[in-house]
């Protein structure tokens, strides 16, 4: 009677046999691998979880202790669940699953950025850039096409080797730093009352700036008329956990996609402009959305010694959408940014907040300026650029 | 629940029902139909059942008044007296639904009133034209108005094309496999293609249309085009495939039609069961195109006013029936004539036509309306480009959904994959397309933020 079926619907019997194994799959994952995933068994079946482990980059294969992967896209979640499961001491293959976990920390941070390994902190990595996986999916397809548009033109290059050793030199001062007490390099005010205040430039002031940030700093790059004079590095759902190892940009001459991490290190700006944060409204608590931001700044500044670093409060949304949401909030986004705006010393570090140009009295994004209540429309940057323009720092 | 790209349809529903279905001794078929329809509507719109099982009742009660006065003396006054009262009764319900959706609350109108409605009206004419040489039983009746792959969106289907008699019904493992094939090929166009190019039309809409150059208001326009077709013909792909699983025979709703040489003809291919609705029960019956030049025109206009009003109680929608009823009475004054000449001329005009007639369908404000349009005509002179490299973004992105869409347009293609369903290469492939359409389901519901990322 099988061999009936297969001979006369080969298609239903294959359908049928490879649900079966998704389904296997899907239920034996949910006891590692999809544990932590929201289920209704009355609403889906098992195999979708085996599906939404891959949109979320977690194969099953990965769960069954492929540690040796040397996969540079691993992602974190993937490596706090291996440590979990290694410090169980379960069928992860690994005598010593710390170590090896370290290693493959170690590989993937040489940006730099990678956060000291503990436990809370590595719930949060486990968040965060299992999220940036999620937000990832389309992102191969559309995101990636965008950041072509937004090469860096102007990236010098040669100047690799240098960087790499200071920046390893750096990085351990670094790391000795943020191991230390508090953050001894993010003073409130300066000490000696040398400080800045805003001013207002030309668009001359553009020439030697670079712009990161999300969608929302892609459409002033397409619709802000200040394309021509600086870079752009931005990337639609690009966050604060993959600003650094997303490429965001094409090297000059050869065309390769290159990351942040390379593009400043291979040109010098004069002012950096950084917007990230709302699509990291729903992962992770706003200490450890400051934690990365915080090492971001400070590579930044690692990387780009005379540039003036401006961090730029998240743009908010419609009020509209503030009371729907339950995650892209104005309340969120401007817990958000009273923390960003503490970064500021206001001599290297300035925090400047769009919200005072774009937002109606009640302190939301003006209705009139959106039709999606998050993006400015095309027209309306313009009033980003003229608030960029009236608060320039010149030292 | 009741979409058919949900994962509880999908997975919970169908499958179950599928499988109670082919157990139940064929006799009892209809039954099962008839209350797995109804359970499937209770899941969607419960509240809505007594509605619809009013409806069904009180028709089939006028349907057989209808009948019972065939034979006798003053047998069509009878007949026609009964006709007008039923009609009112359906056509009054679908109006005054439709009245408080436009008025009111759009979210009011019951789950897929118009359709039901429509297959009861076609029902009724039938019988009072003598079509249907016998009343059939109530229950097949029951099964006809209310089973489950067409109540939603259709195809309006028509009594006699389908198989409401158990015995005629062909229940096999080939009309299985067959009528899984045309399922899946429904569901990859309708979730790996419309779903990713309804993207592209929100990116274009988030811009804000004033500021978008010609070059993309056309690339949006066409991706529009695509997107509803894909969207729609997906659908009824899906509903005729399940039909065919249940034994009915295939319904055909779409017959690739943006390959047509006219805009008449686009539309004899486009969303068939409907069109063909309103031929055979509203423009025939005022007299078609046989009682002279004014009358046909008349009744254009009637049918597209109908045709704008029945898609939605928008402006817009009646903007919509009134230009495709000039291009399609253009065509039919002069056009016509010489798209026959040169059939090349009139795909040309249709592909450049129907996708402004879509944007018309599409933008539901008049004022953004009245944007769209003077960015597709520059010499309006209505809003500004803001960046006249923007349409190459937007190809850059979502170039292999539009080429894929342009290529899955060409009747040959379709063709080609239905003569050879049968062969293992095509078998893998629907296998596969089913898997990814489920990967894009699951990664786009587990994942709500998948259309709203910054």
């Amino acid at each position: 009677m099988i061999m009936n079926w297969i001979k006369k619907c080969p298609a239903f019997f294959l359908l049928a046999a490879s649900g079966l194994v998704l389904t296997f799959i899907g239920f034996a994952g949910r006891f590692s691998v999809y544990k932590d995933y929201e289920f209704d068994i009355v609403k889906r079946p098992y195999l979708s979880l085996v599906m939404e482990g891959a949109a979320k980059g977690a194969m099953p294969w990965k769960a069954a202790g492929a540690v040796g992967l040397g996969d540079d896209e691993f992602p974190g979640w993937v490596i706090a669940l291996l440590k979990k499961d290694g410090k169980e001491g379960q069928s992860i293959g690994y005598a010593d699953g710390e170590e090896a976990l370290e290693a493959l920390g170690g590989a993937k941070s040489s940006s730099g950025m990678e956060k000291a390994p503990g436990a809370t902190a590595d719930d949060a990595a486990a968040d965060g850039s299992g999220k940036a996986q999620t937000s990832g999916v389309r992102a191969e397809e559309s995101g990636l096409q965008g950041s072509e548009d937004l090469s860096g033109s102007d990236a010098a290059s040669g100047k690799e080797e240098g960087w790499e050793e200071a920046s390893g030199r750096e990085g351990m001062k670094n790391r000795e730093e943020a191991d230390g007490h508090g953050t001894p390099d993010q003073p409130e005010t300066a000490d000696d009352g040398l400080s800045y205040e805003f001013k207002a430039v030309t668009e001359d002031y553009f020439n030697d700036a670079a712009f990161i940030g999300d969608s929302r700093t892609v459409g002033l790059f397409e619709y802000g008329g200040i394309e021509e004079r600086a870079d752009f590095y931005a990337k639609i759902s690009l966050t604060i956990y993959n600003v650094f190892t997303e490429q965001l940009a094409k090297e000059e001459g050869t065309g390769r996609k290159i990351t942040l991490e390379e593009a400043l290190s291979q040109k010098q700006y004069g002012k950096i402009y950084l917007m990230l944060g709302i699509n990291e409204l729903g992962t992770g608590t706003t200490e450890t959305f400051m934690e990365e931001y915080r090492a971001v700044v400070d590579r930044i500044r690692q990387l780009q010694p005379d540039a003036v670093i401006f961090v730029e409060g998240i743009m908010k949304v419609t009020g509209d959408k503030d009371r729907e949401d339950p995650i892209f909030n104005n309340t969120n986004i401007e817990e958000k940014n009273a923390a960003i705006a503490r970064l500021a010393d206001n001599r290297t570090v300035f925090y400047i907040d769009v919200n005072e140009a774009v937002c109606d009295e009640a302190g939301n994004l003006n209705a009139e300026y959106t039709i999606d209540e998050v993006h400015l429309k095309a027209k309306y940057y313009e009033i980003w650029k003229q608030f960029l323009l009236a608060h320039g720092i010149e030292r | 629940m009741v979409s058919f790209t949900s994962l509880e349809f999908l997975f919970r529903f169908f499958p179950a029902f599928l499988a109670v279905y082919y157990i139940t001794p064929a006799r009892y078929r209809n039954t099962a139909l008839l209350l797995g329809s109804i359970a499937f509507y209770a899941m969607g719109e419960p509240y809505y059942v007594p509605l619809l099982l009013a409806a069904v009742w009180l028709n089939y009660f006028f349907a057989r008044k209808i009948y019972s006065c065939r034979n006798t003396r003053r047998g069509i006054k009878c007949r026609k007296d009964r006709l007008v009262a039923v009609l009112v009764l359906d056509v009054g319900l679908l109006a005054a639904f439709k009245a408080v959706g436009v008025f009111l609350d759009g979210s009011i109108l019951p789950l897929g009133l118009s359709f039901y409605l429509f297959k009861m009206i076609s029902f009724q004419v039938d019988i009072f034209r003598k079509e249907m040489t016998e009343l059939p039983t109530f229950k097949r009746t029951a099964v006809y108005f209310t089973m489950f792959p067409q109540i939603v969106s259709g195809p309006i289907m028509r009594f006699h094309e389908g198989s409401f008699s158990v015995g005629k019904r062909e229940c096999s493992l080939e009309k299985l496999e067959e009528g899984m094939q045309y399922f899946v090929a429904g569901l990859g166009t309708k979730a790996l293609l419309a779903d990713r190019l309804a993207i592209l039309w929100k990116d274009i809409h988030v811009i804000g249309y004033e500021s978008i150059s010609t070059p993309l208001a056309w690339l949006g326009a066409a991706a529009y085009s695509m997107e509803l077709y894909f969207d729609f013909w997906g659908y009824s792909l899906m509903a005729s495939g399940i039909c065919v699983m249940l034994g009915f025979p295939f319904i055909k709703n779409f017959d690739h039609p943006y390959a047509s040489k006219s805009i008449s003809e686009f539309w004899r291919r486009w969303h068939m069961t409907l069109g063909s609705f309103f031929r055979d029960y509203v423009y025939i019956p005022l007299g078609g195109s046989r009682e002279g030049l004014a009358n046909t025109v008349r009744n254009l206009l009637i049918v597209w006013l109908l045709t704008g009003l029945w898609h939605g109680g928008g402006l817009n929608f009646l903007l919509w029936g009134l230009v495709l009823f000039l291009l399609i009475a253009a065509e039919k004054l002069a056009l016509g004539r010489a798209f026959e000449k040169v059939p090349l001329a009139g795909r040309f005009f249709t592909l450049l036509f129907i996708p402004v007639t879509w944007v018309f369908f599409a933008v539901t404000d008049l004022g953004q309306l009245y944007l769209y349009l003077g960015r597709l005509f520059p010499f309006m002179g209505v809003g500004e480009t803001l960046n006249s490299s923007d349409i190459w973004k937007y190809l850059g992105m979502y170039w292999h959904y539009l080429l894929l869409g342009a290529i899955w347009c060409i009747p040959a293609v379709s063709r080609f994959l239905q003569k050879h369903r049968k062969h293992p290469a095509v078998v893998v492939m629907t296998v596969l397309a089913f898997w990814l359409s489920i990967y894009c389901i699951v990664s786009m519901e587990s994942n709500p933020f998948a259309y709203l990322k910054f």
